[in-house]
């Protein structure tokens, strides 16, 4: 998904102010929310605005000006993932309704939170180029600049801790339900604790 | 994999959450920030520009402690060198005191021009 917009960029490059500003004015929706994907919400805004005047600055380096929304989402992504891993020790903040206004949050906006707290930085990047953006894995690979075979292996690897956490959140659901706790055994490499039923307090029929 | 649906569309949901800032304030905040940073930000890209074609022409740091390495190298190496005892190549066995060839006739007489230099003086037969 590519805004064609070459005689701005050629305008911004030779420093047309008002120019650089109707680029952004097109694409912020599309960088706040690949920040707000790995930054989270509370920093988005932030880290669009602090990559825009990144993207101005170094303005002179972009090579081919029919690659200026690549590099300009590469720009975003890189200043999110610095700034969420800045802030990882306070990652819980990062979701803080306080913080972010959650009030009108859905349930189901709280959950993809939760998920997407427990995944790297580099794994939302991909997840959400691949589901919001519907990007290929070859434009999702020159848009983040690594590999195409690194962006599946993130895929894959997000998709799998996607899936315990959904199990976990599932199997805690119903264990909440029925009154019971679930057993605190860590499953592996997803940062969460295994839901199985404790046999200790299975329900006597 | 259904669940894996559910939650792609409640994550689509979830980004289509518009900003809070507008995209035209947005925009305009950007260009206000560029013009009042305008002055420090074009001395701070033309600082950048020279630096680079300076840089271009430096060597990298990984080059230069690569040639500093090999330098050190080639300094201990000479210095070990230096600092071996000179050997003196053996001796040649013309120079062992000892004749090379030996004289032909018994009756020869030898006598030493100084230790690798013999001088053979034949008699004749009778005398």
């Amino acid at each position: 998904m590519t805004l064609r917009s070459d005689a701005d960029v050629a305008a911004a490059r030779s420093g047309d102010q008002q120019a650089f500003g109707r680029l952004i004015e097109a694409r912020w929706p599309r960088l706040v929310r690949l920040a707000r994907s790995i930054a989270g919400d509370a920093d988005a805004e932030d880290v669009a605005q602090d990559a825009c005047v990144t993207c101005w600055r170094k303005l002179s380096q972009l090579a081919d000006p029919a690659r200026f929304d690549n590099w300009l989402m590469r720009i975003v992504f890189t200043r999110a993932v610095r700034r969420a891993r800045w802030h990882r020790l306070r990652s819980l903040v990062m979701w803080d309704p306080q913080v972010v206004g959650l009030s009108s949050r859905t349930e189901s906006d709280l959950f993809v939170e939760q998920i997407l707290s427990r995944l790297p930085p580099r794994q939302r990047a991909v997840l959400h180029l691949t589901v919001v953006e519907g990007m290929t894995d070859s434009e999702i690979a020159a848009t983040l600049g690594i590999r195409a075979g690194s962006v599946r292996a993130h895929r894959r690897r997000a998709r799998e801790r996607i899936e315990a956490a959904i199990s976990h959140h599932t199997c805690k659901a119903d264990l909440k339900a029925a009154g019971l706790k679930p057993r605190p055994t860590s499953a592996r490499g997803t940062g969460l604790q295994s839901c199985a039923t404790p046999t200790s307090q299975q329900p006597r029929s | 994999m259904s669940d894996q649906n559910e939650f792609d569309t409640a994550f689509q949901r979830w980004a289509a959450r518009p900003p809070a800032t507008s995209a035209p304030d947005a925009a305009r905040a950007v260009v206000e920030r560029l013009q009042a940073e305008g002055g420090r930000l074009e001395a701070e890209s033309r600082r950048e520009a020279v630096g680079g074609r300076r840089q271009a022409r430096r060597l990298s740091p990984a080059l230069a402690t690569l040639a500093a390495a090999i330098l050190l190298l080639v300094a201990g190496t000479a210095s070990f060198i230096h600092s071996l005892p000179s050997v003196s190549p053996p001796p040649a066995i013309g120079n062992t005191g000892r004749p090379t060839t030996v004289p032909a006739r018994d009756a020869d007489v030898v006598l030493w021009l100084d230790d690798g230099t013999p001088v053979y003086v034949f008699l004749p037969d009778g005398d």
